[in-house]
């Protein structure tokens, strides 16, 4: 607070002096370089490899020897017969995963807040947040286990008389049993977001409601929720950025050849196809169509979440 | 509330105990190099070519081979080791070890960005995994030409080891671009393990047919139906599914390109006998002979728990399968016995065993250029010599320093070779004339023999009767095709085994077994008839 002050008078008392203002903050200039640096050499510099994508790149014959090719890749992935069906599979698997990864972290941060208790509350908040910390080479061995036939999962269910379910091996199955896991493991994050959003209502709101005689679930709906609904919206419009990434550690580690038909999406297809078969520019041409997905929804969800909810970064 | 976190609690501590408890199944390299003990590792007293370079040479070396059972002696390194101390001592070469990676994936993208930033030292490993990069090296001009050089320079023990039959078919248009760590490929050779303690349990005799296998299998379910089944089984195609003796049973051998009536060669997926054996599979998976998790995860880790947990009795594997997986069985159950079994068939027609044209455990390739490149053949005869010439040697106790050695070269079926002398010395008692590799695995079967069941595997391997023994005996079939992948295999291979997969894992699961008919034609119809066509033109033009 007191800088922001501070530079105010400096921008009315030194009005046109720009430059004692930004020798003073040369430091903090200074400090974004390493940053900057580090973006420039591997977000940027990397990007040199896109031509990869257009060339049939062999390793010994580098970037400039390697033949050119064109759109060649391009098209034989859209002739391949899985595509469509892995095109499929991954948009329907992250869309269903943003939509439980949104509404379940919601429902938890607005019971959370109603919970009086502080030691309970903050006990939840751990236990929901530490699967965010593992990684999925160990959760994947967990699920394996609570998953199997005879898991602990499947003895629970057999209490009340339902048979086995092969939960990691029904293609039906699947894209559930991973949207169910992913959300168990990453709502923890979200429901730390949506509280701190839910902090941010105006209590003299809630005063007010109580004297009109608002109970409890008038209150969450008629003020927490309102109150909460542009960092939804900002949640969920940022998400689409990752309309086709369903999860590359996360299916890989708990997929097989039998679940291909539901599971296969299209980062672990490219790893199939590509990497462990040395294909290294066809891989690179997926990747890029995929950025260029990526790309077009993280532009609109940008212009969404000004539109929507009046945050820029730009 | 309350419960709802006790509940949760109570799951997050049996997770944590599951992590903690599961079992850790180390792979042990199947190629493991004669091993001494310290106080005989003083330095060969001759080398064959005894010239030296004055002044010493320079040579930088990229190595992706250290893997985690690479233990150095004190006071050595990658950079300073045995070899490194051996090479300038006798040859004077500077071997400079600019790279020293375990073997994977991650070492050929390592390599190749080398290339690609011209940074690629003088000489450096590759996978035998990895045919595609070192026929992209030699397309590029980037591979040194050996053969005159190996021609002249190699020692007559080297030539021996290393005889111009075994290195033929490695050889582009005639040349020689690498110097291969050639193996027998008999010793890849699959075999039947069976549990005999259990078959003396049930009073059982030995399995002459596939039958009298699937006979087995259905007592050794009786005995607890709920937790044990027959067969394991995956979905991991480089292990034949786990399936091998089954397939070959019916004298299907799928993943495999075989040699037909007429001298073609035709792919072993596509063949009549596959879909007998997957109409065997299907009523062995009706019958619970077979998990019904088996398609779990892609790499049969889940039904390899299983034969550790004692759950199956019936194991298709090498003739190291002692050494891993099967001495985690007798880890958890001491009374565990097990034995091989030649593969049995269905009908009178004896069942064959599967072979490779060639197998290789890496190779080594020297970049065009350096001014010595004779000296890499002087280091190959200087490591032969070390290991295999008149005075033999072995590295220090479990140090696997052999896979630094800038060369590599084994006697042609090594551990057959070893089989024999050791079980000839177990017979007579007179391990005097054994090999410093040889005398380690006798001693740890003596060891066995005095109750130390850490060594019951390599016991079964290498002891009297041991599993290497019974290669002699093998009839066999070669896999034929061993060039580098053809251009139609380069784009559709990867769909077409995926087609095969989805045949297999639902028939096997119960679908109708007319599904076999249909795969075979989309398997011809989307690239098959092309790959078969490449194929049999490689295989002509080698002739």
């Amino acid at each position: 607070m007191a800088v922001t002050k501070l530079n105010q008078q400096n921008n009315t008392r030194l009005k046109g002096i720009g430059s004692t203002q930004f020798r003073r903050e040369i430091p903090l200039y200074f400090m974004l370089v390493p940053g900057i640096i580090l973006v420039l050499i591997f977000s940027y510099g990397s990007m040199f490899g896109i031509i990869m994508a257009f060339q049939n790149f062999v390793p010994s014959s580098g970037f400039f020897d390697s033949k050119w090719v064109g759109l060649e890749h391009f098209k034989f992935m859209v002739q391949l017969p899985d595509f469509r069906n892995v095109l499929w599979n991954t948009f329907f698997i992250a869309m269903m995963k943003i939509a439980a990864g949104l509404l379940l972290p919601v429902t938890i941060a607005i019971l959370l807040n109603e919970v009086m208790k502080q030691w309970y509350k903050r006990f939840i908040q751990v236990v929901i947040y530490a699967p965010y910390f593992l990684s999925w080479v160990i959760l994947g061995g967990i699920l394996f286990q609570l998953l199997s036939i005879d898991g602990i999962v499947n003895q629970f269910l057999g209490l009340f008389g339902v048979e086995p379910i092969l939960f990691l091996g029904k293609p039906s199955i699947f894209p559930y049993v991973l949207v169910a896991s992913d959300t168990w493991k990453n709502m923890g994050f979200n429901t730390i977001v949506f509280l701190a959003a839910i902090t941010n209502v105006d209590p003299t709101l809630h005063e007010a409601g109580a004297i009109d005689g608002a109970n409890r679930w008038k209150q969450i709906w008629n003020i927490t929720l309102p109150g909460m609904f542009p960092i939804i919206i900002l949640v969920a419009t940022l998400s689409l950025g990752d309309i086709l990434n369903a999860g590359f550690e996360q299916v890989l580690m708990l997929y097989g050849p039998a679940l291909y038909k539901t599971g296969d999406i299209i980062d672990t297809y490219v790893y199939r196809i590509g990497l462990i078969n040395g294909q290294y520019s066809f891989a690179a041409a997926v990747g890029l169509f995929k950025s260029m997905v990526s790309l077009v929804m993280v532009s609109l969800s940008y212009y969404l979440a000004y539109r929507l909810a009046n945050y820029r970064i730009f | 509330m309350k419960k709802l976190t006790t509940n949760l609690l109570l799951t997050m501590m049996f997770m944590l105990l599951i992590a903690a408890c599961s079992n850790g199944t180390d792979k042990p390299s199947n190629t493991s190099k004669p091993q001494a003990t310290p106080n005989n590792s003083s330095t060969t007293e001759s080398s064959s070519s005894g010239d030296k370079y004055d002044p010493p040479i320079k040579m930088t070396f990229a190595v992706g081979r250290v893997d985690a059972d690479v233990v150095f002696p004190d006071g050595q390194s990658t950079k300073d080791n045995q070899w490194t101390r051996l090479v300038e001592e006798k040859l004077g070469i500077k071997l400079d070890v600019t790279l020293a990676m375990p073997k994977g994936q991650e070492f050929t993208q390592k390599v190749n960005a080398l290339i690609v930033t011209n940074d690629l030292p003088d000489l450096f490993t590759v996978s035998e995994e990895e045919m595609i990069q070192v026929d992209q090296l030699i397309q590029a001009g980037i591979a040194e030409d050996l053969t005159d050089l190996f021609e002249e320079y190699a020692s007559p023990l080297v030539k021996q080891l290393m005889p111009d039959e075994a290195l033929e078919p490695l050889k582009r248009n005639g040349r020689l671009y690498f110097l291969p760590n050639l193996q027998r490929p008999a010793e890849e050779g699959f075999m039947t393990w069976i549990r005999t303690d259990w078959l003396k349990k049930l009073n059982i005799p030995e399995p002459k047919t596939f039958q009298d296998v699937i006979a087995i299998a259905e007592a050794f379910k009786a005995m607890n139906p709920t937790k044990n089944y027959g067969f394991q089984a995956g979905t991991e195609s480089w292990d034949m599914y786990s399936l091998s003796g089954l397939f070959a049973a019916y004298h299907a051998y799928p993943n495999a390109w075989l040699k037909d009536a007429n001298g073609n060669l035709v792919n072993g997926n596509i063949q009549p006998e596959v879909k007998a054996a997957l109409q065997s599979l299907q009523n062995l998976k009706k019958e619970g002979l077979i998990s019904n998790e088996w398609t779990l995860g892609d790499d049969g880790e889940k039904a390899r728990q299983d034969l550790i947990n004692g759950r199956v009795g019936i194991h298709f594997g090498q003739w190291w399968a002692p050494e891993w997986p099967l001495q985690l069985v007798k880890d958890n159950d001491p009374e565990a016995e097990w034995k091989a079994f030649k593969f049995m068939s269905v009908d009178g027609q004896p069942a064959l065993h599967l072979q490779n044209t060639v197998s290789l455990t890496g190779l080594y390739v020297l970049k065009k250029g350096h001014s010595n490149p004779e000296a890499l053949i002087k280091m190959l005869n200087l490591v032969a010599d070390f290991y295999w010439g008149e005075n033999p040697q072995a590295d220090p106790d479990n140090s696997n320093l052999w896979k630094l050695a800038p060369g590599d070269a084994q006697p042609w079926g090594k551990n057959i070779v070893f089989m024999q002398s050791i079980e000839k010395a177990l017979k007579s008692g007179d391990a005097s004339k054994l090999h410093p590799g040889e005398q380690v695995l006798y001693n740890m079967i003596e060891d066995y023999n005095n109750g130390n069941d850490e060594f019951w595997g390599v016991s079964l391997e290498y002891g009297i009767d041991g599993s290497l023994g019974l290669y002699d005996s093998f009839q066999w079939i070669n896999n034929e095709f061993f060039g580098t992948p053809t251009v139609t295999m380069n784009t559709k291979q990867a769909n077409l085994n995926k087609l095969f997969e989805d045949a297999f894992i639902s028939i096997v699961n119960g679908a109708d077994i007319n599904k076999f008919d249909t795969f075979v034609e989309q398997w011809k119809k989307q690239g098959g008839d092309d790959i078969t066509k490449e194929v049999n033109d490689w295989y002509k033009s080698r002739k």
